[in-house]
C-alpha cells in the first residue's frame, strides 16, 4: 500500500482505488456488501435454488406453516434429514389445522426433480438443489394462501424487487446526471428552463404521481410491459432532485480552471461535461445511488401492495406482502410477512453501503481518528 | 501578419456606462516572435488573451474591433469553427498549472485527450507522440509524467507538462498568461529559455502575458506595456528599455533596479 502511494511508483494511485481501500476497511459495510451480493445471487439462480416454481400451488395446504427439517427417526437415531407428510382439518370455528401425519416421510434430497425450468434463460432443467419428491411438500418459510411455497416466491420476487431498484437507478441517475450537467455548465435560459421542469417534477408529491402515471398505463400491458412500465415511472419521480443538486455542483466545478484549459485545448462542451465536470460529483452521486435505491425498492413494493404493481401469479416482495393486509392472517399464519423482512434488510444494506461510499469517496476523508 | 487586433474594446455586459475592461487595444503580432504584454493586475492583459479564443467570462462583451489571425476575422467564426481552432492553432498555457490539469485523471490521458479530438493518430501513435512532446519540453521521464496525477508532479515538471499539452497541435501562436510567476527564479528562467527554444524549434509565435517587464526584456521581441484596459506603449523590446516614453512604463523599469 504504501509502495503505491510513493512517487517512485509507476501508476499513481487512483481515486477510486483509494476509495476501494478505504472501503474494505469497514466491516460493517462489507457484511452488508456480502448480503447484498448473496441475495442478488439468490435471485440469479432462483429458478435451480427454489425448490418450488413461482406459481406452483398445492391448495390443500393452503397457510401451512413451515416444514420441520427431522434429523432424528422413530428410533431416536440419527438418520438422514426428512419431512413428515401433513393433513388438513378445520376445527369448530373452521379454523385450518395441520397434523404431522408421522406414517408419511418424505427424505430431503439435493438435486430433486421437480417443476421444469431454463437456467439463466437458455440451459433446460428439472433438478432443484434442495427439495423432496412428489408428493411431499416442503415448506421451508411456510406457504401462503394458495399453497405456494413462500421461499420459492421470496427468491423468484427478489429478481423484480432487486432488479428494479438497480435499473431504475441507472435511468434516473443518467436523467439526472445530464440535466444537471447540461443546466449547470450552460447557465442562462437553458438552465431555467431544465431547472423549472425539475421543479414543476418535485412539486407533486411523489406518491400521487407514481399513482397517477400508473393510471395512464394501459390495462391490457403483459406482466413484462407492467414490469418496465414500473421502472420507467419510478426514474420519472427520481431524477429531479439529484439533476438539482448536480447543476448546483456543476456552477462551481464549471469555473475550474481545467474546465477553461479544455475549452482553448478544443475540447467540445458535452466531452466536458462528460469528461471533466461530472467525474467530481461522481463521490457525491455515487453514495446518493446507493442511498436512492430503497427508494425504488420501497416503490415497487408500495405499488404492488395496492395492487397496481406485478400482478398474481408473478411475485414481488411487494405484491406477497398485500398477502399479510389482514391481522387475521397474520395472527393465523406470521410467516407471510417474510417478504417484508427481507425489504427491511435490502433497505438496512443499501443505506450502510450508501453511507460508508459517502465517506470512503470523500477526497477529504482523513479517516475515523480525526 | 500572424495576429493582428484593431481598436478592439470590451464592456460588461448590460451596462453601458462603465468603464470598458480593454479601451481600443490594437497590437499585432508577426510570426515566429515573442511579443510580450506587460502591466500590473487588473489592466487588462488576461482580458486580451481570452478574447483572442473566445473564451470571455459570459458576463464580458466585445463592443467593438476586430480580431484578425492568418488574415481571417475570428469574431465572425461560429462556435463550432472556433472550438476547432483552439488548440490547433491557437495553444494556451495558464498561471497555475496544478488548476489546470483535471485532478482526477492522470497527465498522459488529459495531453492525450487534444490528439484525440483533433488528430486521427491511433492510440500507439498518440502515446509516441506523447512521449516526444514531453522529452521535447525537457521531461527526460514520460513514461513516469504520463502515469502521474498532476498533484504529483512539481510546479516546473506541471508547467512542462501544461507546455506540452499546449504544443501539442503545433500551433501558429501560444498564448501564455503568467506561465512562471508562481515559479522560483531559477525554474523561470528555464521556463524561458524552454520558450526561446520552442520558438526557434516549432517556428511559432508566443504572446507572452506577464508584470514582471524584468524577465520580460530578456526573451522578448516587442513589448506592449498596458494600464487600465489601454495600450499605453508599444514597440521593439530594445526601444522602451532604453527610451521609454510613458511615465508608467518608467516606473516599471525603475521598479526593476
Amino acid at each position: 500500500m504504501i509502495k503505491n502511494r510513493t512517487f517512485g511508483g509507476d501508476r499513481g494511485q487512483s481515486q477510486f482505488q483509494m476509495a476501494l481501500e478505504r472501503f474494505k476497511q469497514n466491516r460493517l459495510a462489507m457484511i452488508c456488501f456480502y448480503v447484498l451480493f448473496s441475495l442478488y445471487l439468490g435471485a440469479l439462480g432462483a429458478d435451480f435454488l427454489a425448490p418450488y416454481s413461482y406459481g406452483s400451488e398445492e391448495r390443500n395446504y393452503s397457510y401451512c406453516p413451515p416444514t420441520m427439517i427431522q434429523f432424528f427417526n422413530e428410533q431416536k437415531n440419527l438418520s438422514r434429514p426428512f419431512v413428515y407428510g401433513r393433513t388438513l382439518t378445520f376445527d369448530q370455528y373452521q379454523k385450518r389445522v395441520y397434523t404431522t401425519d408421522k406414517t408419511k416421510k418424505f427424505p430431503l434430497k439435493f438435486f430433486v426433480k421437480g417443476d421444469e425450468y431454463k437456467f439463466l434463460g437458455f440451459l433446460k432443467s428439472s433438478h432443484h438443489l434442495f427439495g423432496v419428491e412428489a408428493p411431499g411438500r416442503f415448506y421451508l418459510f411456510g406457504a401462503d394462501s394458495r399453497g405456494r411455497d413462500i421461499y420459492s416466491r421470496i427468491l423468484h420476487g427478489a429478481r423484480i424487487s432487486l432488479s428494479i431498484g438497480l435499473i431504475g437507478v441507472i435511468i434516473s441517475f443518467s436523467i439526472g446526471l445530464l440535466v444537471g450537467g447540461i443546466a449547470g455548465y450552460f447557465g442562462g435560459w437553458v438552465d431555467d428552463f431544465l431547472m423549472r421542469i425539475c421543479e414543476i417534477v418535485m412539486m407533486v408529491p411523489g406518491f400521487y404521481l407514481l399513482l397517477a402515471l400508473r393510471a395512464v398505463v394501459p390495462d391490457n400491458f403483459n406482466s413484462l410491459q407492467v414490469y418496465f412500465a414500473i421502472i420507467v415511472i419510478l426514474s420519472f419521480i427520481g431524477w429531479a432532485s439529484l439533476a438539482r443538486i448536480i447543476r448546483g455542483m456543476c456552477l462551481s466545478l464549471k469555473t475550474r480552471d481545467y474546465v477553461l484549459a479544455a475549452r482553448t485545448l478544443g475540447v467540445s462542451n458535452i466531452k466536458i461535461i462528460l469528461k471533466h465536470i461530472l467525474p467530481h460529483t461522481l463521490s457525491y452521486s455515487i453514495a446518493a445511488v446507493m442511498l436512492s435505491i430503497p427508494g425504488y425498492i420501497l416503490g415497487e413494493s408500495a405499488l404492488s401492495l395496492l395492487g397496481l404493481g406485478i400482478q398474481d401469479p408473478y411475485a414481488s416482495w411487494g405484491n406477497m406482502l398485500s398477502d399479510a393486509m389482514s391481522i387475521v392472517r397474520i395472527k393465523f399464519a406470521p410467516w407471510i410477512l417474510l417478504p417484508g423482512f427481507f425489504i427491511f434488510l435490502t433497505v438496512v444494506c443499501f443505506n450502510m453501503i450508501g453511507d460508508a461510499l459517502r465517506d470512503c469517496l470523500d477526497p477529504l476523508y482523513k479517516g475515523e481518528e480525526i | 501578419m500572424l495576429l493582428k487586433i484593431e481598436n478592439l474594446t470590451v464592456k460588461i455586459k448590460g451596462n453601458e456606462n462603465t468603464l470598458s475592461i480593454l479601451d481600443d487595444v490594437s497590437l499585432e503580432i508577426p510570426p515566429q516572435t515573442i511579443f510580450a504584454l506587460v502591466g500590473g493586475s487588473g489592466s487588462g492583459k488576461t482580458t486580451s488573451g481570452l478574447s483572442i479564443t473566445c473564451l470571455l467570462s459570459p458576463a464580458l462583451e466585445i463592443v467593438q474591433g476586430k480580431i484578425h489571425f492568418q488574415g481571417e476575422d475570428l469574431l465572425n467564426y461560429s462556435p463550432i469553427q472556433m472550438q476547432r481552432l483552439r488548440g490547433k492553432e491557437i495553444g494556451m498555457i495558464f498561471q497555475e498549472p496544478l488548476y489546470a490539469f483535471n485532478p482526477v485523471y492522470r497527465i498522459g490521458f488529459q495531453i492525450e485527450e487534444v490528439l484525440k479530438y483533433h488528430t486521427l493518430l491511433n492510440h500507439k501513435e498518440r502515446q509516441e507522440k506523447i512521449c516526444d512532446l514531453l522529452r521535447l519540453v525537457g521531461l527526460n521521464e514520460p513514461k513516469r509524467i504520463i502515469n502521474s496525477y498532476s498533484h504529483q508532479l512539481s510546479g516546473g515538471m506541471r508547467q512542462r507538462a501544461m507546455i506540452a499539452q499546449a504544443i501539442a497541435l503545433h500551433p501558429q501562436l501560444l498564448i501564455a498568461d503568467e506561465p512562471t510567476s508562481n515559479l522560483d527564479v531559477t525554474l523561470q528562467a528555464k521556463i524561458m529559455d524552454l520558450f526561446l527554444q520552442l520558438k526557434n524549434q516549432l517556428k511559432l509565435s508566443i504572446l507572452l502575458i506577464s508584470h514582471d517587464l524584468g524577465m520580460v526584456s530578456h526573451l522578448a521581441d516587442e513589448i506592449a506595456v498596458m494600464m487600465n484596459g489601454k495600450i499605453v506603449e508599444r514597440g521593439k523590446t530594445k526601444e522602451i528599455l532604453q527610451n521609454a516614453q510613458h511615465p508608467y512604463t518608467r516606473q516599471l523599469l525603475e521598479a526593476l533596479v
